[in-house]
């Protein structure tokens, strides 16, 4: 259940990019010097900006110029909640834990701390142009480029210093093997405490339990070692987290509708937020925003695929730099994403009164995690509910839990009558090359719908 | 028989049960591995997916990602007679020893079905897993398990000392593996209660079942003692091994680890390629054999015997024991006396590539023991790129003793 205590510090001249709020690094090694330098200079040098606290103050004021420039409420509330979370952990005003993508992150808001995704955070990189520079990082590490590049894009901001510095990790052992490990690495780096989290892999009350023992000590355990954490404020988290999902299963009553009121490669993006947020007060807001604008889309008609021909169910993520992948399926090929299989709550409302149960619930009810036929079970319930004419997933390089299924999930949906495909990519790694040919693919598989559409007629 | 993927799954319960067991090992990748797991998947998952015939039961760790997916796989596609999940903590606290024994007793009871499947209750009644018959066959078979990992454990020692060859000794392991698979289920006699000649017989049964199981661990320690013996049984080896065992003295010494090496041919060809193989930390070697199962003859649980014995052996790339396993290498390389480490990885093996950063910046860097990443396939392990590869490290290392 808890691996080692402050698991091997950054010993032996081991590299390591973590920086204190103040921006000073703490410990540089060998392969620090050999990451690229960054053209930029000075204070714009995102590892400087992040720490900076008039570079937040500049930001929230901004945000009222981003609301008359036609930014919508629900992504002015969005920009709020990461800056809030990021300002918190980059200036060091709340402990700073990292967590796997899939650690319930009402534990880390509800000791009182900020969790922090890097793997997630690799989505941001990537966005911001920053994927390249730390995927070398990793590499100069060496690390495999074999691996998925969400994890190598971690480990590498890490050593570049794009990371904050963290006072704990807690990672779950479901899931990603890269998460977990990558994550067991820059706990050592940091010379911080590390706690994975066993997760059976058949659910039963019997694994419930043993989960559950786990996260209380686990949260009991980071209380007492963590300064600034206390388990007082769980039940807390937990009716945020819950008030944040009734709002969150109104979005995706509305996103049911035909034609899709939101453009499915920005859902994409706010995926980001749905495996950081739960617990944090401000998650519901953001719902709330999005809930009212999805309505309104609704009544006026607004929908951003205007004469949508086909409706698609996206799994695994998306590529987050600049590419023309959804460009040319929603603008010219007028099919919209749906839904996303990483946007599906699975887990029940949680019992503020008894918070490890809840937590634990959580954890087991992933459907990813188990035999595969839990993850059918969603994907054809997803298929029915959203109207899905086709289901895309993107093959993420190195994504073994999700990319080992494409075989069964295939076979499963053309019994069905829904056709699938399976799409190679990398999330991060602009450089991959891959974009032409994904597109050509992602072509193909739409001129077999319009195909099919035909046929029906 | 039971195929076994991970050195983590207990071979003492398959054996009281009478079921013959091996640890998988292939040659190659299946021919149609691609219909069912994509081609960035280690080729260990991937050998996995080849049809396994109606009489195995394939038993399936929770090791990584890839093997979950390739449990998925073989069961949608049908590729087994039986396929067991057998979901392997990754920590050993008291609490994930508790786990596993429960995970190991519903393992037992998964393959008493298996083996059962289409018998008649008449002529085979239902195991008890927690009655005294099947402790006293685990206390058996552990016991003989024991032997083996001792046996193994010592042509380690050979290798070690210069007087067999790493190849050699993968040999009789391999050997040692296909002899506890060879031969047929023998359902194990389950005694009928009541009568006492019904008890009687019973207990002859049980005679029976570990003369049977007691066969199959003889032939594999007939295998192991041949090799380990320099007078006895060497035409089977090649000369080739022999004579780079006979000139091993004063080359480079180095040392193997990995996740999971179950390829001869590439020990043997670093062996060939002017290196002296001091030990193999894989599961062919030390974290396989480097230790021992104690089950209590009491009234304790036979499973959290064997939970605690397997999850507190030398710990593999995939399990979060902290800083256990850098000590463990960094310790065996100094007993060993070894000028470097070869690291092998089968290709897009994930734990293997976190492991060998982690490993070549604790012990590489950090002790200055010079580190080779070689990742391959199944069957690469001769390609002249392998080699080169371990020529130019045999060549580094040359120079290093050179330098003093």
């Amino acid at each position: 259940m808890v691996g080692p205590p402050a698991s091997g510090r950054a010993r032996n001249g081991a590299a390591g990019g973590f920086r204190d709020a103040r921006g000073g690094a703490r410990a540089r090694g060998a392969a620090r010097r050999r990451v690229p330098q960054q053209p930029r200079r000075g204070f714009l040098r995102p590892e400087t900006l992040l720490r900076n606290k008039w570079a937040y103050r500049a930001a929230s004021a901004a945000l009222p110029l981003l609301r008359a420039r036609g930014a919508k409420d629900y992504q002015i509330a969005a920009i709020e909640c990461m800056l809030s979370d990021f300002a918190d952990a980059y200036l060091g005003r709340k402990p700073c834990v990292f967590t796997s993508a899939f650690v319930p992150t009402e534990l880390v808001y509800g000791l009182g701390g900020v969790p922090f995704l890097p793997e997630a955070a690799s989505g941001l990189a990537a966005a911001f142009g920053l994927g390249a520079a730390s995927l070398s990082a990793c590499e100069a590490l060496w690390y495999s480029p074999d691996l998925c590049s969400f994890h190598r894009a971690g480990v590498g901001g890490a050593a570049a210093g794009f990371l904050p510095r963290p006072s704990a990790v807690v990672v779950t052992a479901h899931l990603c093997d890269g998460g977990k490990k990558s994550l067991a690495h820059l706990s050592a780096l940091a010379g911080c405490p590390f706690y994975i989290i066993d997760v059976p892999f058949a659910s039963s009350d019997r694994g419930e339990r043993w989960v559950a023992s786990q996260v209380e000590f686990v949260a009991e355990d980071l209380a007492r070692r963590v300064p600034g954490l206390s388990v007082d404020g769980l039940p807390r988290a937990l009716v945020a987290s819950n008030e944040a999902l009734t709002e969150y299963r109104e979005v995706c009553a509305l996103r049911r509708n035909v034609p899709a009121p939101w453009r499915g490669s920005e859902a994409l993006n706010y995926v980001l937020l749905f495996l950081w947020s739960w617990g944090s007060p401000l998650l519901a807001p953001f719902y709330r925003a999005l809930r009212t604008h999805l309505a309104r889309t609704i009544d006026t008609q607004g929908f951003p695929v205007q004469s949508e021909r086909h409706r698609l169910l996206w799994l695994n993520l998306r590529p987050y730099y600049r590419t023309k992948l959804f460009e040319h399926l929603e603008r010219d090929r007028a099919s919209s994403v749906a839904f996303e299989e990483y946007s599906f709550a699975y887990w029940p409302a949680m019992d503020p009164r008894d918070p490890f149960v809840s937590l634990a619930r959580k954890m087991t009810s992933n459907f990813g995690w188990g035999p595969i036929e839990r993850r059918l079970e969603v994907i054809e319930k997803l298929v029915d509910e959203y109207s899905i004419d086709g289901v895309v997933q993107f093959a993420q390089w190195g994504c073994r839990q999700s990319n080992g299924g494409a075989a069964i999930i295939g076979s499963e949906l053309r019994k069905k009558g829904v056709p699938f495909l399976n799409l190679d990519g990398d999330g991060v790694d602009d450089g991959s090359g891959i974009e032409a040919q994904s597109i050509t693919r992602l072509g193909a598989f739409i001129e077999l719908l319009d195909a099919r559409k035909v046929g029906e007629r | 028989m039971v195929l076994v993927s991970c050195s983590y799954v207990p071979f003492e319960i398959p054996l009281a049960l009478g079921m013959p067991v091996k640890r998988a090992v292939f040659r190659e990748t299946g021919e149609c591995s691609d219909a069912y797991l994509p081609r960035d998947f280690c080729p260990y998952a991937r050998a996995f997916m080849r049809d396994h015939g109606r009489d195995h039961v394939v038993a399936i760790a929770g090791s990584c990602d890839a093997m979950r997916r390739a449990y998925d796989a073989l069961r949608y596609f049908k590729l087994a007679g039986g396929v067991c999940f057998v979901d392997i903590p990754r920590t050993s606290t008291s609490a994930s020893e508790e786990y596993y024994a429960s995970v190991l007793r519903d393992f037992a009871l998964d393959l008493a079905r298996a083996a059962r499947a289409g018998v008649p209750d008449a002529v085979a009644p239902a195991v008890n897993v927690d009655g005294d018959s099947f402790r006293r066959r685990l206390i058996h078979a552990a016991g003989s398990m024991n032997l083996l990992r001792s046996e193994l454990s010592g042509l380690s020692r050979l290798v070690d000392e210069g007087r067999l060859s790493a190849g050699e000794a993968a040999s009789a392991a391999f050997l040692a593996n296909d002899a506890l698979g060879a031969g047929t289920n023998q359902y194990p006699h389950e005694a009928p209660g009541g009568s006492e000649s019904g008890q009687r017989e019973a207990q002859a049964a049980e005679a029976t079942d570990l003369a049977d199981a007691a066969a199959a661990v003889a032939r594999a320690l007939h295998a192991i003692r041949t090799a380990g013996d320099p007078g006895a049984g060497r035409a089977g080896m090649s000369q080739c091994e022999s004579r780079s065992r006979r000139h091993g003295r004063g080359r480079p010494r180095v040392g193997i680890t990995g996740t999971c090496l179950l390829e001869r041919a590439l020990l043997v060809m670093i062996e060939q390629s002017g290196l002296e193989v001091a030990f193999v930390d894989s599961c062919i070697g030390l974290r396989s054999f480097d230790f021992r199962v104690e089950i209590e003859a009491g009234a304790g649980d036979p499973f959290r015997d064997l939970a605690r014995a397997y999850l507190r052996k030398p710990p593999c790339p995939r399990m979060f024991a902290g800083d256990a396993r850098a000590q463990r290498l960094r310790a065996l390389a100094i007993s060993h006396k070894v000028r470097g480490i070869v690291y092998f990885a089968p290709k897009f093996c994930d734990y293997a590539y976190y492991d060998f950063a982690d490993m070549k910046r604790r012990v590489g860097e950090g002790d200055g023991v010079p580190m080779l990443l070689l990742e391959t396939e199944y069957g690469s392990a001769g390609s002249g790129q392998i080699l080169t590869r371990v020529t130019a490290f045999r060549e580094m290392l040359e120079g290093r003793l050179e330098r003093g």
